[in-house]
């Protein structure tokens, strides 16, 4: 059979325009509004993108794409100075609206906690409501992100309250990095709360790191925390400790290798005249 | 004037009668014309009398010791004291003596003062801090180690997010396979929005502000990519790729991610 290359261009040419012609048909004028304004947003151009946005809400009220509209209004507003209670309503607006995703629903409400903790440090005392109410979220991930930003609240009977959930998610979650943020959060709010929560039924004693930094006759750091924070606490000491150990041939990896085979006794290191000595050791308690 | 001065320094032998008899009748007719001399000699006279009165009661007294006796007692306490003499050297009295007494009552009263200022130092624990129990940090450290852990978070974050990108990047829109691609990318960027809350409180501090913008930017993309499930058409596919490129995403995630690892102990 012989071969006809205009026959094939004119299949691909169906096919493709099949492809094609659905998406096409579906497309609102408000859809190409609506992907201006994200691509404004992707460049971080606020006003510009809040613009677009609220002309679409004026001009077609009844979009299906309206609750989406609404989440992006509330998120150019959150990132606009001084519009920060216009931002809580716009979220709030979408968190009520029918049509709403999971994912944009879970951003909302985390937004919500961000826009409150900025309005009450601000001097805005009912805002930490709004915190504290999502404390019992069914969703696991906004209750615990309500439980960290509580426990940064000043007013340390507020912050207490996030105590319940810390301490939960220590004790049931596994991943490191959301338990390591629990850790720091209960040693700010409660220290004697992480006490509790870390001493396993099936290990009564506490394995504890403690750092001692003296230079100049003058303790600097002073730290007793529980050894599941050690590589934490080690990376967080300060930039000339940290220059010091490296130049006395001790990296992180050395420290806790080292820590781990002398168990409780204790690794010092001596800087040189006029700097600090550095002892980390492991305690065990009941 | 002279002769005053002469016959007054023997006056004393004149009333004593402990003068030749020349010198006394000299002295006589000096007196007789002399009453200044006159009343020192009368001086003199009182004086002898009352010294001769207290003889008379030392040798009432003289007349009661028993000389043999107290000559021995005398001689057994002189050897006494000898022999401690020996035993132990007496002090030098030029450096112990009274001229160095106040340097030494200062130098004793400030040991004492330095002793009792140490005593309370170290009471106070300030060379040596107690071990206090339970658990504590300063805040300024948990300040510090919150921003290490959003540190690594956002190294994470910034690794999860090139792949992501990469793997969009090389998804063509036909329609054999895509949808499900663009599924998982749809679920993978749900993923990375969630972790992105953690690291945002942090994002604003210093070392991490050059991370802040492509955190948004992968964000926003991120939000779009949530909300495709599988429905993506060719042109909303074209218009993402060609903005991650625009934005040439991937290559300041990379330097980013570079510049935060090298941060590390």
């Amino acid at each position: 059979m012989r071969y006809k290359p205009y026959r094939t261009l004119l299949v691909g040419w169906l096919i493709l325009a099949g492809l094609c012609l659905p998406a096409r048909s579906q497309d609102r004028p408000e859809d190409k509004l609506f992907r201006e304004a994200k691509l404004l947003i992707f460049d971080a151009q606020w006003a510009a993108a809040l613009d677009k946005l609220e002309s679409i809400l004026s001009q077609y009220p009844t979009s299906p794409a309206t609750p989406q509209v609404l989440f992006y209004k509330a998120e150019c507003l959150s990132k606009a100075p001084g519009r920060a209670k216009d931002a809580l309503r716009a979220y709030q607006d979408y968190l009520k609206t029918d049509d709403r995703s999971e994912s944009l629903i879970e951003q909302a409400e985390v937004s919500i906690i961000d826009l409150s903790y900025g309005l009450y440090a601000s001097g805005d005392k009912d805002a930490v409501k709004d915190i504290v109410g999502r404390l019992a979220n069914p969703n696991k991930a906004v209750k615990y992100y309500a439980a960290y930003k509580l426990s940064a609240v000043k007013d340390k009977a507020v912050a207490a309250k996030s105590v319940p959930v810390l301490q939960r998610i220590i004790s049931t979650e596994t991943n490191p990095e959301l338990t390591d943020r629990a850790r720091i959060a209960l040693l700010r709010v409660s220290p004697k709360s992480l006490e509790g929560v870390e001493r396993r039924p099936d290990e009564p004693r506490t394995k504890v790191l403690r750092i001692l930094i003296t230079g100049e006759g003058t303790s600097r750091v002073d730290l007793s925390i529980p050894l599941a924070l050690a590589d934490l606490a080690l990376q967080a000491i300060s930039d000339s400790d940290k220059a010091m150990m490296r130049r006395k041939g001790y990296d992180l990896d050395r420290i806790l290798r080292d820590l781990a085979r002398s168990g409780s006794s204790i690794l010092e290191i001596r800087g040189a005249e006029g700097e600090g000595i550095i002892k980390i050791w492991i305690e065990t308690r009941k | 004037m002279k002769a005053c001065a002469r016959i007054e320094r023997r006056l004393g032998k004149y009333a004593s009668g402990h003068l030749p008899p020349g010198e006394r009748e000299a002295i006589m007719t000096h007196l007789r014309d002399c009453p200044s001399c006159r009343a020192g000699e009368a001086r003199w006279q009182r004086l002898l009398e009352a010294a001769s009165a207290g003889k008379l009661d030392s040798d009432r007294a003289m007349t009661g010791i028993d000389w043999e006796g107290l000559a021995q007692r005398i001689a057994d306490e002189a050897e006494r004291r000898a022999a401690g003499r020996r035993a132990r050297p007496e002090p030098r009295p030029g450096f112990f003596g009274w001229l160095f007494r106040p340097a030494m009552a200062y130098l004793l009263a400030g040991l004492v003062l330095g002793g009792l200022g140490m005593w309370a130092v170290f009471k106070a624990g300030v060379f040596n801090p107690k071990p206090r129990p339970g658990f504590y940090a300063s805040s300024e450290f948990l300040d510090k180690a919150e921003l290490e852990l959003a540190r690594r978070e956002t190294v994470d974050y910034l690794e999860r997010s090139q792949y992501l990108l990469l793997d969009f990047s090389q998804t063509s829109a036909d329609p054999s396979g895509a949808a499900r691609r663009i599924e998982t990318a749809s679920g993978r960027a749900v993923d990375l929005l969630a972790r992105k809350k953690f690291i945002n409180s942090q994002l604003d501090a210093v070392p991490m502000a050059k991370a802040r913008e492509i955190c948004d930017q992968i964000e926003a993309l991120c939000l779009e990519l949530s909300q495709l499930g599988g429905r993506l058409d060719d042109a909303q596919w074209r218009e993402i790729q060609g903005r991650v490129r625009r934005s040439q995403l991937l290559l300041k995630i990379n330097l980013v991610k570079k510049e935060l690892q090298s941060r590390e102990i």
